[in-house]
């Protein structure tokens, strides 16, 4: 009798554990995902200048993101999926809306101020569609190779020699792959500027 | 204000702001009314300010009181309407259908 009513209290106890757990990693879940907009919109300001960036993420999109997530519409799924699914769309475009930016303020101070104040900016603006061309698309491919090296590289199996390494082979080669196309895209970026 | 060729996604965007000059709209706002992505209506409100047919403002609320920054808010400039309506009605010109009164009749002579 004692040990069926220490078992029941038992099980009484782990559902009660086991039901603040689930409520504690839901939460903690919710709050995370809350986070990944907020996230990849600051991977696209990455892409920008400073002044670009004060503008664009600042002033444009970082609000806009506000409201689809603390707006009145804002509902817990679809205030993710909306949000996220904007955040994206700027992440690809952000270099676009920046490149505009840039040209309007070259025209403005060509305009205003003659050449000499605004040559640095006429400069850049020239530049910019090459920096376009060549720089920005190596984060995605830095992703896209990610993304492969998780899926079809595990390097260990290449050599028929099933150890350990081939479980983290993968996941390695592709933190190299991403370390050294930051690397080439820093250096690519400050080669360009410093023309 | 600079010229601009526009496209039938940009149409979509000045006919919004066509249908009341005076009223402001937000980027969101323009993506539920428009139905556009992000990505594609983004870089064409930043062309369309680079180019002097919208200027750009802030949503009047206080930040603490709302529990949000101010959004940014476009309006279409007073000389880009005109232009906006003239190049309205060249694109709608241009994507009308042939009048059905004017086609040549089978076997008959035009």
């Amino acid at each position: 009798m004692s040990a069926v009513l220490w078992g029941g209290l038992g099980g009484i106890a782990t559902f009660v554990i086991m039901a603040a757990l689930g409520d504690m990693v839901s939460e903690e879940i919710r709050d995370r995902l809350d986070h990944l907009p907020h996230a990849i919109l600051r991977l696209a300001a990455r892409q920008l200048d400073e002044t670009e960036r004060v503008i664009l993420y600042e002033e444009v999109w970082l609000p806009d993101l506000a409201y689809i997530l603390k707006g009145d519409e804002a509902r817990p799924v679809t205030r993710l999926v909306v949000g996220t699914w904007y955040a994206v769309g700027i992440l690809f475009s952000a270099t676009q809306s920046a490149r505009h930016l840039q040209e309007a303020k070259a025209k403005a101070s060509v305009g205003k101020d003659g050449p000499a104040p605004s040559a640095h900016a006429a400069i850049r603006a020239q530049h910019y569609s090459m920096r376009e061309k060549i720089v920005q698309p190596l984060p995605r491919l830095m992703y896209v190779c990610m993304g492969a090296c998780f899926a079809i590289l595990p390097i260990g199996s290449l050599f028929d020699r099933p150890t350990t390494f081939d479980y983290y082979s993968s996941p390695v080669a592709a933190v190299i792959l991403w370390m050294l196309c930051r690397r080439a895209s820093k250096l690519l970026k400050q080669l360009l500027r410093a023309r | 204000m600079q010229g601009l060729d526009i496209t039938p996604k940009m149409a979509t965007v000045l006919k919004i702001f066509l249908e009341d000059p005076d009223q402001s709209r937000y980027g969101f706002e323009l993506m539920k009314l428009t139905g556009m992505a992000s990505g594609s209506l983004y870089p064409m409100l930043a062309r369309l300010e680079a180019a002097g047919w919208l200027t750009r403002g802030k949503e009047d609320i206080d930040p603490r009181a709302a529990g949000r920054p101010a959004r940014t808010q476009y309006t279409i400039t007073g000389a880009a309407v005109s232009a906006a309506r003239i190049q309205l009605g060249e694109l709608s010109e241009r994507y009308r259908p042939p009048v059905p009164g004017r086609l040549r009749p089978q076997g008959g002579i035009a």
